[in-house]
């Protein structure tokens, strides 16, 4: 279980990745990129609340019950990013947009959040 | 109707087949029956849903029927849905129309998996969209044979196409 720092710095190293790779033709590489940032945001936002999940199931449901607006981006994240990885059509640049814009919304959400949740703790 | 057409007498190796009636009740066909209270069995365990079995598999029976009911709705936009079991609950796979991604669907699946989760507490399951493809392409994210079949008419063999 890492600390809410160690998410951080995760969620800032895949950023960097993906700066690095943003570009490239490897599409595929960039949604699956997104979508473990967004895990690092999501733990980031629970271990605030000294929450964890243990597995993209476990995460899923503890977003569903108790952050289901910070689901609706999150939900399309893994899911895109678990298509992308075993389909075999290439993932078009318009799509990516639509995985930067889903990130976006998710870390607006997540910020407010820990906000909240720093606050009040 | 997304109601599903069965040939009689074809031997049963992919997906146990349903038939969805318009009382809200959901059938199996006869001789996929076997088959589907052992998947009832196993998805039941992969819930967790270990004290009464029985009453289980009526909730999932409804789980089965509200989800077909979803996708009957849709049909412009999805062409098959498939439930599976394994650790920690169900996973169901709605097989869309469009070869792409459907980012437009992605909202109508979080709203449903919402009513989902409210309605069939005991039916843990997350929901996935999987763009319309070959069958090999399918049947890398689950195996038929562990699978129900909750509406299309499409199966995930070639032979069903």
């Amino acid at each position: 279980m890492g600390t809410r720092e160690q998410h951080r710095k995760k969620a800032d190293r895949n950023q960097a990745f993906i700066d690095e790779i943003r570009d490239s033709k490897f599409t595929e590489w960039i949604a699956i990129a997104v979508f473990y940032k967004a895990v690092h945001v999501i733990e980031e936002m629970l271990a605030v609340s000294g929450s964890h999940a243990t597995s993209h199931r476990q995460r899923q449901a503890i977003l569903k019950a108790k952050y289901p607006e910070i689901l609706r981006p999150f939900r399309t994240l893994y899911n895109f990013a678990l298509v992308s990885r075993y389909q075999f059509r290439p993932v078009k640049t318009a799509q990516v947009e639509m995985l930067f814009h889903a990130l976006e919304r998710l870390e607006q959400l997540a910020k407010l959040e820990i906000e909240e949740g720093s606050y009040s703790g | 109707m997304g109601g599903l057409k069965h040939a009689a007498g074809r031997q049963s190796t992919g997906p146990v087949r349903l038939i969805f009636g318009s009382a809200q009740k959901v059938e199996v066909i006869a001789e996929d029956k076997h088959r589907f209270y052992m998947s009832v069995s196993e998805a039941a365990q992969a819930c967790k849903a270990f004290s009464n079995a029985a009453l289980w598999a009526d909730e999932f029976k409804d789980f089965l029927v509200d989800l077909h009911k979803w996708c009957s709705d849709r049909p412009e936009r999805v062409e098959s849905c498939f439930v599976t079991w394994g650790e920690g609950g169900l996973t169901v796979y709605v097989i869309t129309k469009s070869e792409d991604y459907d980012f437009g669907l992605d909202d109508e699946l979080h709203e449903l998996d919402l009513h989902m989760a409210a309605v069939y507490p005991d039916c843990p399951a997350e929901i996935l969209q999987i763009p319309s493809g070959s069958h090999d392409e399918l049947n890398s994210f689950f195996s038929p044979e562990r699978s129900v079949q909750a509406y299309g008419d499409k199966g995930t063999t070639p032979e069903e196409s």
